[in-house]
């Protein structure tokens, strides 16, 4: 009985030693909200700003659009219309993310490892990998009028073209 | 061995049943898991467990949004061409909501032969 038990205890003690060395890379880094193992691109595509993330490790999200916890590597591409913020200039980030202050008019995500995600569209946990991209997301009360092309193999290409006022814009 | 997968169904339904109720915004996206995912959409009253594979294209249109304190059927005209590949994405949205929406009507219905709303690839 009191072999089976140090078995038991040991083969346990060598499973969390083995988990641990695992995940030690992951738990290494981390980042919360935008700001540690990050890395941001921003690029101006055709009238929008496209802002990609990239993260690793543990990642802690308290953000309205964007809130959860996850464990892994995650990409996430946001595309923002010009408005009243100021937009940040093209380049690399590194340690933050520089978003613009407007809201994000739509989004492409891909993470693979755990995550717990606490925001729309989608809440719950998943394990594995995961493809999200949210075309449209305006609030009720919101009154758009724009066209967007996106492609997430090339995401510089990105148009995004705004009209004011209705038909008499647009008409041919 | 049940028991785990019985607390996450019940934690979803207690989600489901609680925290969605009619829509409130427009959502449009496409969402692919491959692994183990359990989740419910904020827009819906629905939830989902899946071991696997599982991708879902979802527009949720509310039917009613609160405008200047009073409840409004939305005003909404859209076109989307999407393209999913397993790890890419290419999209074209054309998208039209409020007053805009409404002009867009106005002018369908003054002249049904002339399209003003311009959709894909035109």
């Amino acid at each position: 009985m009191y072999d089976e038990c140090v078995r038991a205890v040991t083969g346990a003690a060598r499973m969390g030693c083995l988990a641990l060395a695992a995940g030690l890379p992951f738990l290494a880094s981390c980042s919360v909200n935008g700001v540690g193992a990050v890395a941001a691109h921003v690029q101006r595509g055709g009238g929008a700003t496209v802002v990609d993330t990239y993260s690793g490790g543990a990642m802690l999200r308290t953000e309205t659009d964007d809130a959860g916890f996850g464990l892994g590597v995650r990409r996430r591409t946001e595309i923002f219309a010009p408005g009243a913020g100021v937009a940040p200039a093209p380049g690399w980030y590194f340690l933050h993310v520089p978003a613009p202050a407007d809201k994000v008019l739509a989004f492409d995500e891909r993470m693979l490892g755990l995550d717990v995600t606490a925001s729309a569209p989608q809440l719950g946990v998943t394990l594995g990998l995961r493809a999200l991209t949210v075309f449209a997301a305006p609030g009720g009360d919101d009154a758009l009028d724009f066209r967007l092309r996106y492609d997430s193999e090339y995401r510089i290409r990105t148009t995004l073209v705004q009209y004011q006022g209705g038909p008499a814009c647009s008409l041919p | 061995m049940l028991t785990p997968l019985i607390r996450i169904i019940a934690a979803s339904t207690v989600i489901a049943t609680t925290g969605c109720a009619a829509p409130s915004h427009l959502m449009h996206y496409q969402r692919t898991v491959v692994g183990f995912d359990a989740s419910v959409a904020t827009q819906q009253t629905s939830g989902q467990i899946v071991f696997g594979y599982d991708r879902r294209m979802v527009a949720v249109v509310p039917k009613t949004i609160a405008e200047g304190g009073k409840k409004n059927a939305m005003s909404i005209i859209s076109c989307t061409d999407a393209e999913a590949g397993f790890t890419t994405v290419r999209f074209e949205e054309r998208l039209a909501t409020g007053d805009a929406a409404k002009k867009y009507a106005a002018a369908l219905k003054a002249k049904p032969q002339a399209s003003s709303f311009n959709c894909i690839n035109q």
